[in-house]
């Protein structure tokens, strides 16, 4: 399902964070959602997701939703992970259906959280509280927990900040995969220009409270732009076997 | 995993093991609340026999007249009534420590004991009473009072976005008031009415009766009946306000509806009794440590828990002088303590 916004205007009490962003996210593809640190992706995602105001339209398939209607059909995984809780791996995917849960919670149920937890490595912690287990193993944990709402839409606000390479790897490769075999549109906010470069179908660049740019990776994340955006000067190579590399040099 | 297996132990290796561990703690909990129950009937100062006890409660002919009375009139509303209270003390300190997302809540943190004091001391220093309902003045007036600080407290937390930290600070403001208020009283009072204000104040079941009994269970039954539908909910927030409201969980109205149940579920409990400390916050952490945070197995196991604390003090409160009975509440600490001592130095696994 495609998620579109028009003139989405987003602000904390009299602060204006982002205005006028119009966006169109595609199903089936990955975009990653990149700017400097306090731009307003955060706020971004969770007007997306439903979970803060804003104004303007935004729209899923084209039918102008509600905030309570997109909570229905987004499943949104907050940004900081670092907080545990004394809560299972296991009880803590399964409350990604807590809308259909009941008393009783079936063995198929409980089989396929943990299915999902041995896709991340996790199925020997699933008894474990969320206290007990490392940030990276948290943060996979709510990301089974995002997945396992079976959304049209995923939102994720940095999944990959607390894991290692291999993780980092892991996760966008299911992601990916997850985007075109269930044909959802997912969107991640990240810092990582290599793995944005690496992964996302559509880029699109926040700064200054502005939406800059929206496109192919190739278009959007260019030497200019990014000394523009971030003051940074970046090397920048793109080749028809290895695809588009980015390497940041130094701050300007 | 070599650096952490010491924790391991307390992970059940599957869902089932995991179940089948909580329907035991339920069972188990359940066989001791009978038995603490049947040593509760059987104990006190007019040292029944425990033969003469049985049959009077078996409805024996052969039980005299008033055996009968003791048992059936003053020692088994009391055990129900310690049951009942028991449990919901413990609901309510579960679902306090849920919503403001914090180890030190209990039913009493938002001020609503410091509030039922003050209700009952201002009705025994007046000697106001009500018409025809005369018995039922002080319980009225504590319960009352219970309510206007819970609205208090939803009112000044409604203007600052009822987060658990203003609904804490809120609820400690309305603590004091009402503490303050119900000193003045106490000063006011002559030593007569001030030892009655202070007797009402300990908590104790000896006020409990046919009549009151019902109030209280009737109010369990109906909060418990409200609180049900939320259980997933309950639990979801345990993963903090963010996640809980990612999941679809809206957590303002969840929290301002569990507020108003814990209200109500306390005022329920300490209208006729008295405030009686430590339950509530004791059984859901002795509960949490056997059943883990899923609330469709903690709520029942806090309830439980709190039944068989205040079960136990009400033994103990016969027992440490023969022939009288001290105020439960001032026992109910005493036991309640070294359980939740043990559980902190000897429980293997986190529950906060």
């Amino acid at each position: 399902m495609s998620l579109s916004t028009q003139n989405l205007t987003i602000s904390h009490g009299s602060l204006t964070v982002l205005s006028d962003v119009s966006l169109d996210l595609q199903e089936g593809q990955v975009t990653g959602l990149i700017g400097p640190n306090g731009v307003g992706k955060s706020s971004l995602l969770k007007a997306l997701a439903g979970l803060a105001p804003s104004k303007g339209r935004i729209t899923a398939h084209a039918a102008q939703m509600n905030e309570a209607q997109r909570r229905e059909i987004v499943a949104y995984m907050p940004q900081d992970s670092s907080a545990g809780s004394s809560l299972t791996l296991l009880e803590v995917v399964l409350l990604g259906r807590i809308n259909t849960l009941g008393f009783r919670v079936g063995q198929d149920l409980i089989d396929a959280v943990e299915a999902l937890l041995d896709d991340f490595g996790l199925a020997h912690l699933s008894h474990r509280t969320l206290d007990a287990v490392s940030g990276g193993q948290r943060q996979l944990t709510y990301l089974a927990q995002a997945l396992f709402r079976e959304p049209r839409i995923l939102l994720l606000d940095e999944p990959t900040a607390a894991l290692d390479l291999r993780n980092q790897l892991l996760v966008f490769e299911t992601l990916r995969k997850l985007a075109r075999d269930k044909n959802i549109a997912v969107v991640v906010a990240l810092h990582d220009l290599s793995l944005t470069a690496q992964f996302c179908d559509q880029v699109v660049c926040l700064c200054n409270g502005r939406m800059d740019a929206a496109g192919p990776p190739a278009d959007v994340l260019t030497k200019d732009r990014l000394a523009r955006v971030y003051g940074i000067a970046a090397d920048i190579t793109s080749d028809s076997e290895k695809g588009l590399r980015i390497a940041a040099l130094h701050a300007l | 995993m070599t650096a952490d297996s010491g924790a391991a132990e307390a992970a059940p290796s599957s869902y089932r093991t995991l179940s089948a561990r909580r329907v035991t703690s339920l069972i188990g909990a359940g066989v001791l609340l009978v038995f603490c129950t049947l040593v509760d009937i059987l104990t006190g100062p007019a040292m029944l026999g425990m033969g003469d006890v049985v049959q009077s409660l078996l409805g024996s002919q052969s039980a005299s007249a008033m055996t009968n009375v003791i048992v059936w009139d003053i020692r088994l509303p009391m055990s129900l009534m310690a049951i009942t209270v028991g449990a919901a003390l413990a609901i309510s300190g579960v679902i306090m420590q849920t919503i403001l997302g914090n180890p030190l809540a209990s039913p009493y943190t938002l001020g609503f004991s410091a509030a039922a004091g003050f209700g009952a001391a201002v009705v025994i220093l007046t000697g106001f009473t009500l018409p025809i309902l005369a018995w039922l003045t002080v319980p009225v007036s504590a319960f009352g009072a219970t309510l206007v600080s819970a609205a208090l407290v939803y009112g000044l937390s409604r203007a600052r976005g009822m987060t658990p930290e203003v609904m804490i600070l809120a609820g400690i403001a309305t603590l004091f008031l009402f503490q303050s208020l119900q000193s003045m009283v106490q000063y006011m009072a002559s030593p007569e009415v001030l030892q009655a204000i202070v007797f009402w104040l300990f908590g104790s079941l000896l006020k409990a009766s046919w009549d009151n009994l019902p109030v209280t269970f009737a109010i369990l039954v109906f909060c418990v009946a409200a609180i049900l539908p939320d259980l997933w909910r309950l639990t979801a927030l345990r993963m903090g306000d963010e996640r809980a409201a990612a999941v679809g969980v809206n957590v303002t109205r969840l929290r301002v509806r569990m507020f108003v149940i814990v209200a109500l579920l306390t005022a329920g409990a300490v209208a006729f009794v008295g405030t009686i400390g430590f339950v509530g916050l004791v059984a859901p952490h002795i509960a949490r440590g056997f059943v883990g945070e899923d609330q469709r197995a903690l709520l029942p196991m806090a309830a439980l828990t709190g039944a068989i604390v205040m079960t136990g003090a009400s033994i103990l409160s016969k027992l440490i002088s023969p022939g009288s009975v001290i105020p439960i509440g001032i026992v109910t600490a005493v036991l309640g303590v070294p359980f939740l001592f043990g559980l902190i130095v000897m429980g293997k696994r986190r529950y906060w």
